[in-house]
């Protein structure tokens, strides 16, 4: 058993982990909404709108113990009395190991430390091909590097600090504006740090089933490549964009060997990409998601004391406390 | 997949000659970087469990031959970097490469042709 200040922050984290299970059940029940709504709205709305949605109950999580070791924290540290809470706990400073609080902290940790691990595994195994292939294909250094391969590939790499990648093949086939375009496109992706947005969401969604998750990941990519086309389109004629896109499209169906297409600039439905590129884009609701995910976040948090305390007693009710 | 510089010198030479035993190696790299004949020996059979070698056995010694061309082990590298979305061998972004590969007929290819020679049509009578 824990006892003490300890005991208190690991209670209060038990509870926060029990608020996010309670936020991933309405994920789950918000689901088939959000599929069929998202795919109606623009590009910008979809990328943030499932940005928000995914990272709902880590922002939770993180807003409650920021929130809890800030009180608790400061009044143990300057020795005053605990803080006046509205909990009305009979074992606020004590944890027993065998009990449900800690049930939920053990299943947490174990979540947690399997996702860090296998997105960890991912990016030293796509590392260490990065430089494998830098130093078979061109070690060029700077923004864009040419692989010097006869294979059609486009692409942006690095989470950081990425890089922009195109093969001698790709270029060979394009004319300067084409290439233009490619490069641009894969400049936003760079700019926006799609990479790293892409790990984040894999990892904030890693305890979905796979049959949910991918079509989810699936959504955020297309939006990812429909902006990085549109600003590719805001520095050069949009249909210019678009007659590249379907180009390198030809190029990939003509190509005798489909193993080396690997053209990310060109792994997205290609018919949503260029009709929206010479469509212009839908506004007025490019913040709506954006707002709703806050207005629900901060209703969980407002009721949460409440709701946490009454959940807290109905789970007692049934299990070891 | 970690390639060291050695295993890439070697892949290069194979590459370029087809085939051949661990001493031919260690005779073409000897005067270049030196190195002993069991430092290639082992190189080789690091690339051989890596699969990126085939090898028979003639007489005492194995040849060695590039089991993927170089093009395609640049393809393979490139797909284990863009893949991040793989968890487990699942590759969403392969699948909608896959489904647009296949959903794409010439049709519709056509069709978006069309759509963006019109847009071009417009452009053109409007700055005229």
């Amino acid at each position: 058993m824990i006892q003490g200040f300890w005991a208190v922050l690991l209670n209060h984290l038990s509870l926060a982990v029990a608020g996010a299970g309670v936020l991933l059940l309405m994920q789950y029940l918000t689901l088939p909404g959000l599929q069929r709504w998202l795919p109606q709205q623009p590009p910008r709305v979809r990328k943030y709108g499932l940005l928000a949605w995914a990272a709902l109950p880590w922002i939770w999580l993180l807003f409650y113990s920021v929130f809890v070791l800030a009180v608790e924290g400061s009044r143990h540290w300057l020795g005053e009395p605990p803080a006046a809470t509205p909990l009305h706990w009979h074992h606020r400073s004590w944890l027993m190991l065998d009990s449900w609080h800690a049930m939920a902290l053990y299943l947490f940790a174990a979540l947690l430390g399997v996702g860090l691990m296998r997105r960890w595994r991912r990016l030293r195994q796509a590392r260490a091909s990065l430089a494998s292939l830098v130093s078979l294909a061109g070690g060029q250094s700077g923004p864009v590097r040419v692989l010097e391969t006869d294979g059609l590939h486009a692409f942006s790499a690095g989470f950081l600090h990425p890089v922009s990648y195109i093969s001698r093949g790709l270029l060979k086939h394009l004319t300067a504006q084409e290439q233009r375009a490619v490069l641009l496109h894969e400049e936003a992706h760079c700019r926006r740090r799609d990479n790293l947005l892409h790990q984040g969401f894999c990892f904030c969604t890693s305890l979905f089933p796979t049959r949910l998750r991918q079509p989810l990941q699936a959504e955020l990519s297309l939006a990812t490549e429909q902006l990085a086309d549109a600003y590719a389109a805001a520095r050069m004629p949009s249909e210019e964009v678009a007659a590249t896109l379907l180009k390198v499209a030809r190029l990939q169906r003509a190509q005798s060997q489909p193993e080396l297409t690997l053209a990310f600039f060109q792994r997205q439905q290609l018919s949503h990409r260029v009709e929206s590129l010479l469509q212009p884009e839908r506004s007025g609701l490019s913040l709506f998601f954006p707002v709703l995910a806050l207005l629900t976040l901060a209703l969980f948090l407002g009721l949460s004391m409440v709701g946490l305390d009454g959940l807290h007693h109905a789970v007692d009710a049934f299990l070891i406390h | 997949m970690v390639l060291g510089e050695l295993e890439k010198q070697v892949l290069n030479y194979l590459w370029h000659n087809r085939e051949a035993d661990a001493k031919q190696i260690h005779a073409a790299f000897e005067r270049s970087r030196g190195g002993s004949l069991n430092t290639i020996q082992s190189t080789l059979d690091r690339l051989f469990k890596k699969s990126l070698l085939t090898r028979e056995k003639c007489g005492h010694a194995y040849r060695y031959r590039p089991s993927l061309e170089r093009e395609h082990l640049v393809a393979r590298l490139i797909e284990n970097v863009t893949s991040d979305f793989a968890v487990d061998g699942e590759s969403p972004m392969f699948t909608a490469f896959a489904s647009m590969s296949e959903s794409l007929d010439d049709q519709e290819l056509d069709r978006l042709e069309a759509l963006i020679e019109a847009r071009r049509a417009r452009r053109q009578q409007d700055d005229a």
